[in-house]
């Protein structure tokens, strides 16, 4: 990842490690978009919450390995960021025609104005990093939010 | 054997690097040359020149919008798999299952 700083997107109240299991997706998205107004990413969660639904009708976010990467763009997302839920168990993520058990969450909140490439730069390093074995052992076994972090510069 | 790539996607973020990716890591485990020019929000990345175009065994199209500057390969139509992202990402093996 070069020189670029995850943990400046990953912010620790972004994270939620060991949640109970959501209902469906439809809950997590209520859950994480209400955190990511509070935590000042994007101005509105429910404007936040439709451009996840929008992009969801585009096609799977799904993954495959536990993992799914909903991610929504709109001029409602004030600085870009992600989420992270680790769930105890997986529950079932229907996205798209496709479902599938799900228990690591990443969401990204993406600007409208890409003039911050830095941290588009830094999300793309994020989704590559998902295609990695080693990565996904990481997201299972961190304690804690610092170990989470150490963990994904060594592996960058 | 080198394999090339393109990979593309809504948003322009998440799918386009996870492919990308992807195509890599397999290329790598199989001992193929590999280049993967990315069409994302950041713009075009690692570029694939025509040298590479005229080179490559196999050329990947993974994108779910249209590819940008798809004329330079012209002439190159048979070495060309197409494919999505999404695929890609659930079964990178894909690109060597033939057109």
């Amino acid at each position: 990842m070069g020189d670029v700083n995850l943990a400046e997107v990953l912010l620790p109240e972004m994270v939620i490690l060991d949640c109970e299991p959501f209902k469906d997706k439809e809950d997590m998205f209520d859950t994480m978009t209400r955190r990511f107004e509070e935590a000042g990413f994007v101005s509105d969660a429910k404007a936040y919450k439709e451009a996840l639904e929008y992009r969801e009708s585009l096609g799977p976010t799904y993954m495959g390995n536990y993992v799914a990467i909903p991610h929504g763009k709109c001029s409602e997302v004030l600085k870009p960021g992600v989420g992270f839920v680790r769930c105890r168990k997986p529950f079932i993520y229907e996205s798209a025609g496709e479902s599938g058990e799900v228990k690591f969450i990443f969401v990204l909140a993406i600007s409208d104005n890409q003039d911050n490439n830095y941290h588009l730069r830094v999300l793309a390093a994020l989704a590559g990093m998902l295609a990695h074995d080693q990565f996904l052992e990481l997201l299972g076994k961190a304690e804690n939010y610092e170990e989470l972090i150490r963990g994904i510069k060594e592996l960058s | 054997m080198k394999v090339i790539a393109i990979t593309s996607c809504a948003t322009g973020i998440a799918h386009t690097y996870m492919a990308a990716e992807a195509i890599m890591k397999i290329c790598k485990e199989k001992g193929y040359d590999c280049k993967v020019e990315k069409q994302g929000a950041l713009g075009i990345e690692d570029k694939l020149r025509s040298r590479d175009i005229k080179e490559a065994d196999l050329i990947v199209f993974a994108n779910d919008v249209g590819i940008t500057k798809a004329e330079r390969f012209k002439g190159y139509e048979d070495k060309i798999l197409h494919t999505k992202p999404h695929e890609v990402i659930k079964n990178p093996e894909i690109i060597f299952q033939g057109k």
